[in-house]
């Protein structure tokens, strides 16, 4: 309806119908979060004028400062007020028992009623970037309405990817149009977003409860299946979301950058972080870590700086210590993965070895294993429970009985939701091919040898009446969209990142 | 030379076809049907084009569901006599609470195949219950069912080879049979054993007893018409069974169209999926249910008209077999005791009293007087069934299940079952007392939400073959 409306509207209404729809979509839930988008929109709005406007740089500094301040102390506020108050009571019990004080169940410090603001993690960070790229010299949006869309555009509102003003503004001085091949390409996205997040991520969560509920009963085996059914499932239930996101962003003429490009290939800690929710790594690496000093100075000196910008990260994510530990554990993995990088260049004898067929493939494995033992920490309630999975994963022994994690992995959709995901991202590959072949480039046109395209694109005259792989797009999506209907479960999951 | 003058007869000359065209042009033109233009084109053949992909997908998403065995969720079909029963010969995928994909057997029932006659030396078991012991979250062979026969023959079978059995295909001494079916209560339970378990003959006749399954043996106003049979009473107390209510059921639109759709509902994984689909999304989503009843409102009057034309004539005369069943259920009736043993009273402890806990709450008392009204009826159902089953020469045993926490009046319940067991000579197994209680939402790996997972029934086995493992001596 909203695209309809979108398509239907004069071009000056088009951004207020956008902006209405997203402030729609967010409160329809909790409408009084609207209010602190809207106030943080009207604040960033402002701050943004006036660090342009003011030639004095303590001025624009303080007026950043104050800026950012407001920002993190509104995430602070929501997302991390419970998380330090739960902190002082258990390290008070802690205490307490410890020097036998009389504060042995903690100081009594009960949790506050705070729902969390959806996408305010994101939306934060987006205010961060906007008035740190003003400071350092971009122009500010001028106009008001522009700059609420930016801040409020519904598909990547809720969880990213983080949008960089200067590249969603843009689009927005263009006419809008758009063609019936990005149409059906939109709506492709959409229908991969709903596979991977329904048929993949959503059959992926029993056998990831069954394990984390009940990690003393895993074995060995059960303890890896139970990891790496989690990180397939964060993987399809993320990257699923931004493709909705995007898909739906394409609907209506607008592009949002990509978040993921199959990061479990990935041959080493830093190439992950390359290819996993790229938005936030080069949010955190422009805004975090370049302005700890980066690459700069002293290798003790970098190492920390990379291990706090994780941490950092990690605390984003979730106001846990388990996600202290999981950005501690990625910081700490980065440090040694540039250590064992400076090897390399040191020693060439190692290097060889290193790129030999067989080092590659080890360089692979360790790096899934590293980001799988990461996901432990991230998944885990508390931190019994992650030693828990961990003791099951790196102690050999058996599976209790009544263990469910295998049964529940070889008793589930996924399997088959995995072939006619193969036959998905087969049917993808073969469309990108066609668009190629139609707008003339040969780029990639032989990424599957043997296949001759030109059948698919048959007489001259048809494929410049009917757009051939537009009309793939289409049927791909309707096929998606039926099949859907049998592996959805009973049991709807909510998206994991809604919760950041 | 630009590649758009060559076709213009007026500048070229010299070339073999350009002196074609040249006394093309010197002729009059003949008259053609004006050429479309490819924007006409291409819309003239997209709207086909669509409609033939469309319908190629949806043959494709069929094979495809067919080929990895999903979108096979529909199991129910319309049965005059027990309300609802399963289709027969049918694979079912079951998604919405665990998983699982098995065949229902060619006599309807969720199980492997049996035989009706039965095996020399064999001892036959069979299980009535609700969707507890229909278990579809779980594959056959996990089921409660399936693990007591495979227990008791393995216990029967130590160092009791006969000479002429191998170790590995020794004689199967029990058979267990699962006539269990989700929605059942115990009217059904026991119209199931007149009809459809007593020809098996079955030693034992074991019903898998849940909390309220004895709330709807009398249907409660307000409640929406049922489709099962219930019980009535007549001024003189003689209890019969009511087929009033399942017959207002037959004639309601939602029976004519399970009827009127079997077909679909058996071969067609992509209708079984939205089926089961629309059915998820109207008990979970009243937006859902406003958007439908808005889009479908204006074609009630002739969907109704439709259902209204639907025959009940697949049925045959099963009125013969109505009859048949309230003429013996009143003739049980006759021959059992009609005297209430069954009635507690609801102690309503003092406020001072921390501990009072659910029995003080109103909405508990409420629950209690139900529950105490359904279970008298109940006392007398029991009765009935456990002299049906001594006259078929098959011992009635009873398994309560667990139940979830506060529910005391389900406690009573189990209590009177046990006094009344003693009175009558029937076996209670009391499986709620061998599991653990369990807060509200409390997670255990015996339960998915509220059905068991395949470790609750290795425990429900266990705890079935310890009490059944006396009577079968």
């Amino acid at each position: 309806m909203v695209v309809l409306a979108y398509w239907l509207a004069p071009r000056q209404a088009k951004p207020v119908l956008l902006i209405a729809a997203s402030y729609f979509f967010y409160m329809y839930s909790f409408k009084v979060y609207g209010l602190l988008l809207l106030g943080l929109t009207v604040a960033n709005y402002l701050l943004g004028l006036l660090v342009y406007k003011f030639d004095k740089r303590e001025w624009r500094r303080l007026i950043l400062i104050a800026g950012i301040a407001l920002n993190l102390s509104m995430l602070g506020l929501f997302k991390y007020t419970n998380f330090i108050l739960e902190s002082i009571n258990s390290s008070c019990a802690w205490l307490g028992h410890a020097l036998a004080l009389p504060i042995e169940k903690g100081v009594g410090i009960s949790d506050l009623p705070i729902i969390l603001p959806l996408g305010i993690s994101f939306f934060v960070f987006e205010f961060i970037h906007y008035l740190v790229d003003i400071y350092k010299g971009s122009k500010p949006v001028k106009n008001p309405l522009r700059f609420a869309l930016f801040a409020s555009f519904f598909p990547s509102q809720i969880a990213g990817p983080i949008k960089r003003y200067q590249d969603f503004d843009k689009q927005l001085d263009e006419k809008p149009t758009v063609t019936f091949d990005q149409f059906s390409a939109g709506l492709f996205l959409i229908a991969q977003g709903l596979f991977k997040k329904t048929a993949l991520g959503d059959n992926l969560a029993p056998i990831v409860k069954a394990g984390f509920d009940n990690p003393n009963l895993m074995g060995t085996f059960e303890g890896w299946l139970c990891i790496t059914a989690f990180a397939f499932q964060i993987y399809y239930d993320f990257s699923g979301y931004t493709d909705i996101g995007r898909g739906s962003a394409m609907l209506l003429g607008y592009s949002l950058p990509e978040n993921f490009n199959m990061p479990y290939i990935a041959s080493s800690l830093r190439e992950f972080w390359h290819r996993w929710h790229m938005s936030l790594s080069t949010w955190l690496r422009d805004y975090l870590f370049i302005p700890l000093g980066g690459s700069r100075g002293k290798e003790a000196r970098i190492s920390a700086n990379l291990i706090t910008t994780m941490l950092l990260g990690g605390l984003w994510h979730g106001a846990s210590w388990t996600f202290v530990l999981w950005g501690l554990f990625h910081g700490l993995g980065l440090a040694v993965n540039r250590f064992w990088d400076k090897q390399l260049v040191k020693a060439p004898s190692l290097a060889r070895v290193a790129n030999s067929p067989y080092g590659v493939a080890c360089a692979h494995v360790l790096t899934f294993v590293t980001v799988l033992c990461g996901w432990v920490f991230f998944r885990a309630k508390t931190l019994p429970e992650a030693i828990g999975v961990f003791c099951a994963m790196f102690s050999m022994r058996a599976a209790n009985i009544d263990c469910e994690v295998a049964h529940a992995f070889f008793n589930s959709p996924v399997p088959a939701a995995v072939c006619v995901y193969l036959f998905i991202l087969f049917s993808g590959a073969v469309i990108k091919q066609m668009e190629k072949k139609s707008s003339g480039s040969n780029i990639g046109s032989h990424a599957f040898p043997g296949l001759d395209l030109q059948s698919f694109a048959g007489p001259p005259a048809l494929s410049l009446a009917v757009p051939l792989p537009a009309m793939a797009n289409l049927s791909i999506s309707f096929f998606i969209a039926l099949v859907l209907l049998a592996f959805c479960r009973g049991e709807v999951q909510p998206f994991i990142y809604f919760q950041f | 030379m630009s590649p758009t003058t060559i076709y213009d007869p007026e500048v070229i000359t010299t070339t073999p076809t350009k002196v074609r065209l040249d006394r093309r042009a010197s002729r009059p033109a003949p008259s053609r049907p004006p050429k479309l233009s490819p924007k006409i084109l291409a819309t003239l053949l997209l709207i086909p084009s669509l409609a033939i992909i469309f319908a190629a997908m949806i043959l494709c998403a069929e094979f495809v569901l067919g080929a990895v065995g999903l979108g096979d969720d529909e199991y129910i079909k319309v049965d005059p006599i027990l309300g609802i029963t399963h289709l027969e010969n049918k694979w079912v995928n079951f998604r919405h609470e665990g998983f699982s994909r098995d065949k229902i057997s060619s006599a309807g029932l969720r199980d492997v195949e049996h035989q009706v006659a039965k095996p020399e030396g064999v001892k036959r078991i069979a299980f009535i219950g609700d969707s507890k012991t229909q278990a579809l979250q779980v594959n056959i062979a996990d089921t409660f069912v399936r693990l007591v026969e495979d227990q008791l023959n393995a216990a029967a079978a130590d160092g009791t080879t006969l000479p002429s059995e191998t170790p590995q295909k020794q004689q199967k001494r029990f058979e267990t049979i699962n006539f269990g079916m989700s929605s059942y209560g115990l009217v059904q339970y026991f119209v199931q054993y007149l009809t459809r378990v007593r020809p098996y003959a079955p030693d034992v006749t074991v019903v898998v007893y849940h909390i309220f399954d004895s709330s709807e043996n009398i249907p409660k106003f307000g409640t929406a018409t049922l489709p099962a049979p219930t019980v009535s009473m007549n001024n003189k107390g003689d209890m019969a069974i009511d087929y009033n209510f399942l017959d207002g059921w037959l004639y309601t639109s939602g029976a004519r169209y399970l009827i009127s759709s079997e077909w679909w509902r058996r071969n067609s994984h992509l209708y079984q999926a939205l089926s089961a689909d629309d059915f998820m999304l109207r008990n979970s989503s009243k937006w859902y249910v406003n958007i439908l009843e808005k889009i479908f409102s204006p074609f009630e009057r002739a969907y109704e008209n439709a259902m209204s034309k639907v025959s009940l004539t697949a049925f045959g005369d099963y009125q013969a077999t109505r009859r048949k069943v309230q003429e013996e259920v009143r003739a049980l009736d006759k021959q059992v005791s009609h005297e209430s043993m069954w009635p507690w009273t609801l102690k309503v402890q003092s406020p001072a009293n921390p501990a009072s806990g659910a029995d003080s709450s109103n909405e508990y008392k409420m629950l209690h007087n139900a529950a105490s009204a359904d279970a008298l009826i109940a006392g007398r159902i029991f009765r009935m069934l456990n002299l049906a089953c001594r006259k078929a020469d098959s011992k009635l045993v009873v398994v309560t299940l667990p139940a979830p926490d506060n529910m005391v009046f389900y406690i009573r319940e189990i209590q009177c079952l046990k006094q009344l067991a003693k009175e009558e000579g029937f076996t209670v197994i009391d499986a709620h007392s061998k599991f653990p209680l369990l807060a509200p939402m409390e997670p255990s790996p015996l339960y998915y939400r509220s059905h068991f997972s395949p470790a609750g029934h290795r425990k429900l086995a266990g705890v079935i073959v310890d009490g059944l493992k006396p009577i079968l001596k």
